[in-house]
């Protein structure tokens, strides 16, 4: 460990300002999960451009404490409503409303609070364990190999995003020319510009990406309420009965029974989120799954604190992990590791294996904000989560347009430019449009910020080899292997239909219990 | 309404209309086929990332899956077709608004229209909310040193 950079970490990380960030991205995060419809990716879009008016560790503080919160705060409409604030909760929907109907909602909130937090804390601490030794593997990568590395991660995107093969490949294609608007990332040279002089910088990523994550998102739901009018459902019963002090909370003895299906959790999260593709929709869905298989009689699905359990370490857990591909090889594995790449990079730090060299001070704060996050989400949760239940009565008719302002703001505040706004306005109408066909959006986005270093090494790697493009693709046994595992993963993709059986695990425990 | 047109091959044979169309029109510019000091066809990355669509329609016109209707496709409606270009184009007139009005005056309005067609009541409470919102953003982005358009207010915020 370099303990001069750690020092400089403790002196970023530790400051009234950086934990204030942390606390408000904590707070924010937590809101905006338990509001149904809104993600974290939306809430990280809209904060990106606020990001780099602040300090870097600030910065982070704000976009991980957001990512935790909303990751936790998902769980409470999907207990209070039965209505997920984002899928990633779906799986807690079958036993936490059950438990809300039967007047146990705080013990269900208590439970998926305190096991968010530990298997968020055990696998950011995996984290903290293995990305420094990936990265210093990576570190011995050539542009063939990092090449090659970029299109398997894109391929895993492409191919376990959605169920749909074509169209998971077809929105990395998108992304790829999206990302080849303007100059040429090593001469220079504008190209593929349409004719139009303010296409010349490219496409900035601020507007991309709250256009794509959280614009076509109110386009969706404006449509959907003026589809239908949406009546909560003896709400006021169930809110008032989180909010009673009769109401049965967690013992500690009924925490640790659930060490079974967290220590579950832990390892599907952990090793879902690191690959890119999956997400914490899976990896709940999994964890779920597997206890219920494997503990009868817990009687998971019929109301069980176990359930909840399972589900909600099997998403948190993923939170860390998700930013082992980007911290240890440069290349986003989900939107919100995208997502929190492009701050850093509008921070003006690439994320990359170097950057464990370059700005380990970096590094050292982020691996201290994953953890301290943890325990800003432990007190924020605590001390809010029976308030933010009230949040998803909040009408979707005052939220959708007061978002869409935010959007507005968020994509003129990055540079000042106009341009954007329009901009940001056409890519939001690109992923309703995407949304409505069924193509993610996800993939877009990841190979839109990997599409200049692709370009790049390619670029490097043919110089090297002095324009022969079959030494530049074929020159190294691993970037032989590396091709071949993209072609085995498409082919298998294809074969076996994974996409297909991965998007059928949320359906097929959804069909199973009746709420 | 269902109908071939909503299935994944009519969504396939639309991404190879857009992406061939695109294909062509790339493939005429003259900058796509300047070869680069290093030897790099400067237009060899937008035209894979366009192949990459072409191949992708491709194999949604053929695929087992081409016959299936998205979830997402069934329930559209004419709706589909007004509601997100009318919303855009309100929020493209608010900012355009804002250049000249600034954002306290210009947003009140987009957001009382906005609220007001999806449905708030009574108009008293989108009155408030649609002022009330703004003059927070404001003041919180002022607070965090983001300057927002100020327009004829600049003498005044």
């Amino acid at each position: 460990m370099q303990i001069e950079a750690f020092h400089d970490a403790l002196a970023l990380v530790f400051t009234v300002e950086t934990l204030a960030w942390l606390a408000i991205g904590v707070f924010l995060g937590v809101g905006l999960g338990a509001i149904p419809g809104l993600t974290a990716s939306t809430g990280i879009a809209l904060m990106l451009p606020l990001s780099f008016t602040l300090e870097i560790a600030g910065a982070l503080g704000l976009l991980i404490g957001l990512y935790k919160g909303a990751v936790f705060g998902g769980s409470i409409s999907a207990i209070s409503f039965a209505t997920p604030g984002a899928p990633d909760s779906a799986a807690t929907v079958y036993d936490g409303y059950k438990l809300t109907k039967q007047g146990k909602g705080r013990k269900a909130i208590l439970t998926a609070l305190y096991s968010s937090v530990t298997a968020d804390t055990a696998s950011d601490i995996v984290v903290i364990l293995v990305a420094p030794t990936i990265a210093l593997l990576a570190l011995q990568f050539g542009p063939t190999e990092r090449l090659w590395l970029m299109v398997v991660a894109i391929t895993l995107l492409g191919t376990l995003s959605g169920r749909h093969l074509a169209k998971g490949m077809l929105s990395a294609g998108i992304g790829l020319f999206l990302g080849t608007i303007g100059a040429d990332p090593v001469s220079n040279v504008a190209r593929n510009t349409f004719g139009q002089d303010w296409l010349r910088d490219g496409i900035h990523l601020v507007p991309l990406v709250i256009g794509i994550f959280a614009m076509s998102q109110m386009l969706d739901q404006g449509l959907e309420l003026l589809r239908r009018k949406r009546v909560p459902e003896r709400v006021q019963e169930r809110l008032a009965d989180l909010f009673g002090k009769k109401s049965e909370g967690l013992t500690f003895r009924e925490y640790l029974s659930c060490w079974r299906e967290m220590g579950i959790g832990i390892g599907v999260g952990t090793f879902v989120g690191a690959l890119p593709g999956l997400g914490a929709t899976v990896a709940a869905f999994m964890s779920y799954g597997i206890a219920k298989q494997l503990f009868p009689q817990k009687r998971i699905g019929e109301g069980s604190i176990h359930g909840i359990a399972a589900a909600e370490s099997g998403n948190n857990a993923t939170v860390g992990p998700t930013l082992v591909p980007l911290l240890a090889f440069g290349i986003p594995g989900s939107a919100t590791a995208a997502l929190i790449g492009a701050a850093l990079i509008l921070q003006g730090i690439t994320p990359s294996p170097r950057m464990f060299t370059l700005h380990a001070e970096v590094i050292y704060a982020l691996f201290l904000i994953l953890i301290l996050g943890n325990f800003f989400n432990l007190g924020i949760g605590r001390a809010f989560a029976f308030v933010y239940a009230r949040l998803g009565q909040v009408p979707g008719e005052v939220l959708v347009p007061v978002i869409m302002l935010m959007a507005v703001i968020g994509a003129f505040a990055a540079r000042g430019d106009a341009s954007d706004v329009y901009m940001m306005l056409g890519l939001g109408f690109l992923g309703f449009l995407m949304r409505r066909a069924g193509i993610p959006e996800a993939p877009l986005v990841i190979t839109f910020l990997i599409a200049p270093l692709l370009e790049e090494n390619l670029r490097r790697a043919l110089l090297i080899n002095r324009g022969d493009w079959g030494g530049a693709l074929f020159g190294s046994a691993l970037g032989i292997g590396l091709a071949g595992f993209a072609l085995f993963v498409i082919l298998l993709t294809f074969k076996l239909n994974v996409g297909r059986r991965i998007a059928g695990i949320g359906h097929a425990e959804e069909e199973r219990p009746k709420r | 309404m269902q109908g071939w047109w909503r299935s994944n091959q009519a969504v396939g044979l639309y991404i190879l209309l857009i992406a061939g169309g695109l294909f062509l029109y790339v493939w005429a510019q003259p900058w796509a086929h300047r070869v680069m000091r290093d030897g790099f066809l400067l237009g060899l990355m937008p035209m894979i990332g366009l192949g990459f669509m072409l191949v992708c329609g491709l194999g949604m016109l053929v695929d087992p899956l081409r016959r299936e209707v998205p979830e997402t496709l069934r329930e559209v409606g004419w709706g589909d077709v007004w509601v997100p270009p009318v919303m855009l184009l309100a929020t493209g007139l608010c900012f355009w608004a804002m250049s000249w009005l600034g954002f306290v005056l210009a947003a009140p309005p987009f957001l009382l229209f906005v609220m007001l067609w999806f449905g708030v009541r009574p108009l008293r409470l989108a009155l408030v909310l649609s002022v009330a919102v703004p003059v927070a953003v404001f003041a919180f982005f002022t607070l965090l040193g983001v300057r927002l358009p100020r327009g004829v207010l600049a003498g005044f915020l």
